[in-house]
């Protein structure tokens, strides 16, 4: 994942990203103009859940609370501020502030992959 | 494996079908080559791809099949098992096992490093033969996921693998591995 030191431009690829309506105009939206709308940060916490259960097979071989304390341990290691994700809409400004949401989007993801 | 390497093999047969592991550059970047060399060659590849996008631009798209994992398709008298790949970096990816001849062509999983100048050497045919070590950092680089994943989970998934298929030999990322699981 590319970060720039300089602007806090982290880009994720593959993870952290939200579902959004391309018939609607969506995929050229911030996140932030997503949440003025019907989108809320529960549904952001689902849709990285979900998605990170598809993308990722490999999750079934982890621990929750520690893919959960990778994600905190990120932001805590690099100045995040724009948060772009390949196939969600950016997070433009203060991406810290949806640590939370990440974390808990991951730890979700894992408890919901195949335990045997 | 360069196509020149490859129509070596090949001496002069043409090739009817590719069995695609995955969509990744390494693994897929000849085949806009290979599908103009050898007219109406057919790509079988997993449904979970996305082969409309990631192939269609190499490769006419009614010459892509999708094939769902787990499927057996019978190819010129002989059987070919399509499997979910456990070891990947795409969805999408899949492992092919060869009933007769107890091969699985494994894609990316159970590579490793070897030393200069052994790219087609046999696992036999490497004197000092493969170290864990090898295998092990390979797969820390292919699959980075591994710093977060329980061993004992992945080794029980394994174990399971295995234990459902009799493989004898491995064919993995351009090396053919004699050895036996």
């Amino acid at each position: 994942m590319p970060i720039c030191p300089w602007t806090g431009f982290l880009f994720t690829a593959d993870w952290g990203h939200n579902l959004h309506e391309p018939a609607c105009g969506q995929c050229f939206q911030f996140l932030d103009e997503m949440l003025a709308g019907d989108y809320t940060t529960d549904l952001l916490v689902d849709d990285i859940k979900v998605n990170a259960w598809y993308q990722f097979p490999w999750l079934a071989w982890t621990e929750p609370e520690e893919l959960a304390s990778a994600v905190t341990d990120l932001f805590q290691g690099y100045q995040v501020n724009i948060f772009a994700p390949s196939h969600g809409n950016v997070i433009r400004k203060d991406a810290a502030r949806y640590v939370d949401q990440l974390a808990e989007g991951m730890r979700q993801a894992s408890d919901m992959a195949v335990k045997r | 494996m360069s196509m020149a390497e490859l129509a070596s093999i090949l001496d002069g047969v043409k090739p009817v079908g590719v069995f695609l592991t995955h969509s990744e550059l390494p693994h897929s970047s000849n085949l806009r080559t290979v599908s103009e060399t050898w007219s109406g060659i057919q790509v079988d590849v997993s449904t979970i791809m996305l082969s409309y996008i990631e192939l269609a631009p190499a490769v006419p798209i009614d010459q892509i099949t999708n094939v769902k994992p787990d499927t057996t398709i019978n190819f010129d008298g002989r059987d070919l098992i399509l499997l979910d790949a456990l070891l990947k970096d795409q969805p999408g990816s899949q492992w092919i096992y060869d009933p007769m001849t107890k091969i699985l062509f494994s894609g990316d999983g159970f590579g490793y490093y070897h030393a200069p100048g052994k790219c087609h050497a046999f696992s036999g045919e490497l004197a000092e033969g493969i170290q864990t070590e090898q295998f092990q950092a390979y797969h820390h680089s292919a699959f980075r996921f591994f710093r977060w994943v329980k061993a004992e989970r992945f080794n029980s998934d394994l174990d399971r693998f295995f234990a459902n298929l009799p493989v004898d030999r491995l064919s993995l990322y351009g090396r053919l591995g004699a050895q036996s699981s």
